[in-house]
């Protein structure tokens, strides 16, 4: 059993250094430092309610980005590690391929942590310099952003162990979207008299397979001071955690069929 | 076959045959098919074959990269579907790659953790390791800045790392220079005085005529010969005799094809080879003496493994 943390420790390890230099990992974060600084300045706008507005947009800003880099990351790691070969000298030694996988996992999950943790401290500055104060409130909006990382970075990896990078970067956002939205999409398929079969089905099919999103936003709780029921707030990371296991699961199982 | 046969063995396949499917055609094709191998402990095994005749799939079947269509394979007493099969195995891959930013003790290091090793022991191995491919020096050296050659050594070395009894190396010499072709040599000798078996894939023959102790030859997925290289090159009863060049004699020819012989011209150089069978040896010396022919060497005519090779894949 020691084996098996060590050797997951050793992957996400090395994984998580790679992906802190990949270029594209630079990139994003620098595109997400920009849209940041374009919320504050953009919220500056809002006279009465300035630090709500900046609260507001930086939030989905981080979550956004936090998001889009957990995509990304997770569907090139596996592939790219194939690609050049650096997988063949790790899987020749005694692990199972679930070991990779699961290591793989957390090296992202690390990178990204590392990509919220700059995100979360800059927003920390900017509400200083408005506010003079740091809400507490994002204590409880940062975990969450985390754990919907978690689970995009799951089925992002899934994804890349049954298609091409770019096809799996294409469903993974695809997916973001759906389940940023999925109550509204379900309401639309299937309510109303016009809702066919095939629409119900459809609407059936996206509320149950895909991840629920929308239970990761605690903006309006930030920004409004709003008080989340604590029930509500172990169920939410229950359902990230179970979630992101289940996936992982079957992207172990997809990629110990895969042949390399 | 019993258990005990199985023991003694480091390498065992039977009936291993992988198709893949070949794209935008119904039949699949064929990688390997129906080999058979049986690798004893404690030699050094050479596995020949041209480009494409399926030596790759074996091993990636082998590590559990692939799985193969039909058959099993073990390796030390293990099905080879059991990732513990890899317990006891180093690999060398073909042209290795590690995470370029890493400097060389974090990969030996990691590698050795990878293997079972804790991160205490892994340090130590790895130092160790490091001393055997003669690249202490570098420890610190991130791997972005080493040569090929180099890289090659890191790699033997996290093949190394974990101590492990069958190393399995996919063409260790590509990248190498001379030297370092004559060190890998010395080290696989070494390495198997120590008792590990040592799996080769290489493409260079006059090397593995050197240091194999069997070969197995693959030519279009299938084995065409196995055994000691000694077994598989092809050996007649006569004499290759090589002398100073003659001035042209035909007497001295005909005397020659009298004795069932025939003379190479101009062979490696200033000289001429005679090939005469075993019995002629010395008639013809008596033919050379009142020639006051210079003769430079006596030696029974056989094939190179080069030539064995090509005859058997052709």
């Amino acid at each position: 059993m020691l084996n098996v943390f060590r050797h997951i420790g050793v992957i996400a390890t090395i994984s998580m250094l790679e992906n802190a230099r990949k270029q594209i990992f630079h990139v994003l974060m620098l595109f997400a430092l920009t849209l940041l600084a374009c919320a504050v300045l953009l919220g500056r706008f809002g006279h009465d309610v300035q630090i709500q507005t900046i609260k507001d947009m930086c939030s989905a800003v981080i979550q956004i980005s936090a998001s889009l880099i957990a995509i990304t990351l997770s569907v090139t790691g596996i592939p790219q590690e194939i690609e050049q070969k650096t997988a063949y000298p790790v899987l020749a030694k005694p692990l199972d391929r679930w070991e990779f996988v699961v290591g793989k996992y957390l090296g992202t999950m690390g990178a990204v942590a590392i990509g919220i943790v700059i995100l979360a401290a800059t927003f920390c500055v900017v509400l200083l310099g408005y506010a003079h104060t740091v809400d507490p409130g994002l204590l409880l909006v940062l975990p969450y952003i985390l754990l919907e990382a978690a689970l995009l970075a799951a089925v992002g990896l899934l994804l890349s162990t049954l298609a091409s990078p770019p096809l799996a970067w294409f469903l993974g956002a695809f997916i973001y979207c759906l389940g940023s939205a999925k109550f509204g999409i379900y309401a639309y398929l299937t309510g109303g008299h016009e809702a066919n079969l095939v629409s119900k089905a459809v609407g059936t099919a996206i509320y149950h397979l895909l991840p629920n999103l929308e239970c990761f936003n605690f903006k309006e709780a930030l920004v409004h001071h709003l008080p989340v029921p604590a029930g509500y707030l172990v169920q939410t990371a229950l359902y990230a955690v179970l979630y992101t296991a289940a996936v992982l699961t079957v992207a172990s199982y997809s990629f110990s069929r895969k042949e390399l | 076959m019993d258990r005990e046969t199985k023991c003694g063995l480091a390498v065992e396949t039977y009936g291993l045959t992988k198709h893949y499917a070949a794209p935008g055609k119904k039949a699949k094709r064929l990688a390997v098919s129906d080999l058979n191998l049986e690798v004893p402990q404690q030699t050094i095994f050479g596995f020949l074959g041209p480009n494409g005749a399926g030596k790759t799939t074996t091993i990636k079947m082998l590590l559990g990269f692939t799985a193969p269509t039909f058959g099993t394979a073990w390796m030390l007493g293990r099905s080879t579907l059991d990732c513990l099969s890899r317990e006891q195995v180093g690999y060398l891959p073909e042209q290795p790659y590690f995470p370029r930013f890493l400097t060389v003790l974090e990969v030996v290091r990691s590698h050795g953790v990878l293997a079972g090793l804790s991160w205490a022991d892994a340090r130590r191995k790895a130092a160790e390791c490091l001393e055997l491919v003669e690249m202490s020096d570098h420890e610190a050296s991130p791997l972005s800045k080493l040569s090929k050659g180099m890289m090659q050594r890191i790699a033997l070395a996290s093949a190394l790392v974990g101590d492990p009894k069958l190393l399995i190396l996919d063409e260790p010499s590509s990248g190498l220079d001379p030297i370092g072709r004559k060190f890998l040599r010395d080290l696989l000798m070494l390495l198997r005085t120590q008792g590990k078996t040592i799996f080769l894939s290489s493409h260079l023959l006059s090397e593995m005529e050197t240091v194999c102790d069997c070969v197995a030859v693959l030519s279009q997925g299938r084995l065409v010969a196995s055994g000691r290289p000694s077994d598989i090159v092809q050996s007649d009863d006569s004499l290759e005799v090589r002398i100073e060049e003659l001035e042209q004699d035909e007497d001295f020819a005909c005397d020659i094809l009298r004795l069932g012989g025939r003379i190479v011209a101009n062979d490696r150089g200033l000289a001429s080879a005679v090939v005469v069978p075993e019995a002629g040896l010395y008639r013809l010396i008596d033919l050379l003496r009142p020639r006051q022919a210079r003769l430079i060497s006596v030696a029974p005519r056989r094939e190179t493994l080069e030539d064995a090779f090509v005859r058997l894949v052709s």
